[in-house]
């Protein structure tokens, strides 16, 4: 019984490890339906639908947290917590979103025509976009292809409830982490993160602690 | 496919490069050595075998030429390349060429298609001579739609014309496949097209949203006015006012 419960436990182990990493069939999932070569688009992958409905830490029976806490926006000033230190920071609205956020000194917005993003600069930002509007709406991890072809879950975001997946373009350059922010009787939205992977020990604290602070702003 | 390239060679800005991470020119010419040159050689290798051989009669074979330096063959086969698909023959391969190359022999993975150059019902802004002086900053190719999204387009603006004898002018659509754009939030999806109203009269500007509400395919257009017109279908931002931002369904 003993020697069946260890063989459980590595068995789980090498599952876990399986999920983690940048498992070679996530690298290269099944191509998108728009190619004709695949199921309706409606239908997403098993492989997918699998992840979607139970991500990385249900399966390892860590317990996720959620990322986001308090949506409720009561127009006060707060401070955000950067590497252990309190920093200012300004309530910036989204375009075309009931959104809004908290960003230090160091962001900026940029306003689109067609929306805004708030980022470290034009390549290192957070969007936000309706799920219903994504390229994939039924496969949210595929809809990160924007952001590089190489589909990944990274082991550091799997604790947040809210992460859907990552995307990128080689070791160093783009990618695009996922969030999926759901608030009753509003559409679904898909928070992302897009930066050098380089820098990910610089930007993904700020951009979560920014994010942890989105606020819904009642039109 | 960074920058929404793919297999076609690349061209880029610094304000491009800095957004993607890559180091890729601005233009190619006689002299060049880059990674790119050996891209654009594969590709007007592939562009040569797709078209009638008597184009290319007196031009150098690119057939095993595959270094990276912009030689006086490949200069050769860029101005026939050019001269065919109505380009000025200069034999410098820059944001013009490479949105022609797109349109020639461009791949896109999710099945996309590139809005034509020119149709009967639009011409794409993209790639006139303006558009292109437009898009300087990053040399991005925005032309890039679903086919239910570049046949929708075609529908409006044909409809359009046999009321005003008039092209609409197609502007940003998506970069191939829907790569995230440093000039757009939205514009990833293939569904999503700007459509200049330059010129367009008050009275040409409304009959376009009333082409746009009764199309089946439109699922939104979004405008600085409605015109007086009721639709669910026009989404009124006032920072809309040069252009309308249509949406498809597919």
């Amino acid at each position: 019984m003993r020697i069946l419960k260890i063989c459980g436990i590595v068995a789980l182990t090498v599952l876990i490890g399986c999920a983690n990493s940048e498992a070679p069939n996530l690298a290269k999932p099944s191509p998108p339906a728009t190619t004709g070569e695949t199921a309706a688009p409606t239908v997403p992958s098993p492989h997918f639908t699998t992840q979607l409905e139970t991500p990385g830490p249900a399966i390892t029976g860590v317990s996720k947290v959620k990322l986001i806490n308090d949506l409720n926006y009561t127009g006060k000033e707060i401070s955000l917590n950067l590497g252990g230190r309190q920093v200012p920071a300004t309530f910036v609205e989204i375009n075309l979103h009931p959104y809004g956020f908290y960003i230090p000194e160091n962001m900026q917005e940029f306003v689109f025509e067609d929306g805004s993003e708030v980022g470290l600069n034009r390549a290192e930002f957070i969007g936000l976009s309706e799920v219903e509007r994504l390229v994939n709406p039924d496969n949210l991890h595929e809809s990160l292809r924007f952001g590089g072809d190489t589909l990944f879950y990274d082991e550091e975001l799997q604790q947040f409830e809210e992460y859907i997946g990552s995307s990128k373009d080689g070791d160093e350059g783009p990618r695009v982490d996922g969030f999926l922010l759901k608030h009753g009787g509003t559409p679904d939205m898909l928070i992302y993160f897009r930066y050098f992977n380089k820098n990910k020990e610089s930007v993904l604290p700020i951009f979560l602690e920014v994010t942890k602070n989105i606020k819904y702003i009642e039109p | 496919m960074a920058a929404g390239h793919n297999n076609v060679a690349a061209v880029g800005t610094s304000a491009s490069n800095a957004k993607y991470g890559t180091s890729y020119l601005a233009s190619y010419s006689q002299g060049t050595s880059h990674a790119q040159v050996a891209v654009l050689k594969a590709n007007l290798r592939q562009y040569r075998s797709i078209t009638p051989s008597y184009l290319w009669t007196s031009t150098t074979s690119l057939e095993g030429n595959t270094s990276n330096s912009f030689d006086a063959a490949t200069k050769a086969n860029l101005i026939v390349f050019q001269n065919n698909t109505g380009l000025t023959a200069d034999g410098i391969y820059g944001a013009g060429s490479r949105n022609a190359m797109h349109a020639s022999i461009g791949v896109s993975p999710k099945g996309w298609v590139r809005i034509f150059k020119s149709t009967p019902g639009y011409v794409n802004y993209n790639d006139t001579a303006e558009g292109l002086s437009a898009d300087a900053t990053y040399k991005l190719d925005h032309s890039w739609c679903t086919s239910a999204c570049r046949d929708t387009l075609y529908s409006l603006g044909y409809s359009f014309y046999s009321y005003y004898n008039k092209l609409i002018q197609v502007n940003d659509a998506c970069l191939l496949d829907g790569a995230d754009t440093p000039e757009h939030s939205t514009h990833q999806t293939g569904t999503e097209v700007d459509i200049r109203n330059a010129g367009l009269t008050t009275a040409q500007a409304t009959k376009f949203l009333e082409i746009c509400i009764a199309n089946a395919n439109v699922k939104r257009v979004i405008y600085y006015t409605t015109h007086g017109l009721t639709s669910n279908k026009i989404l009124v931002q006032s920072d809309h006012g040069d252009h309308f931002h249509v949406d498809t369904f597919s």
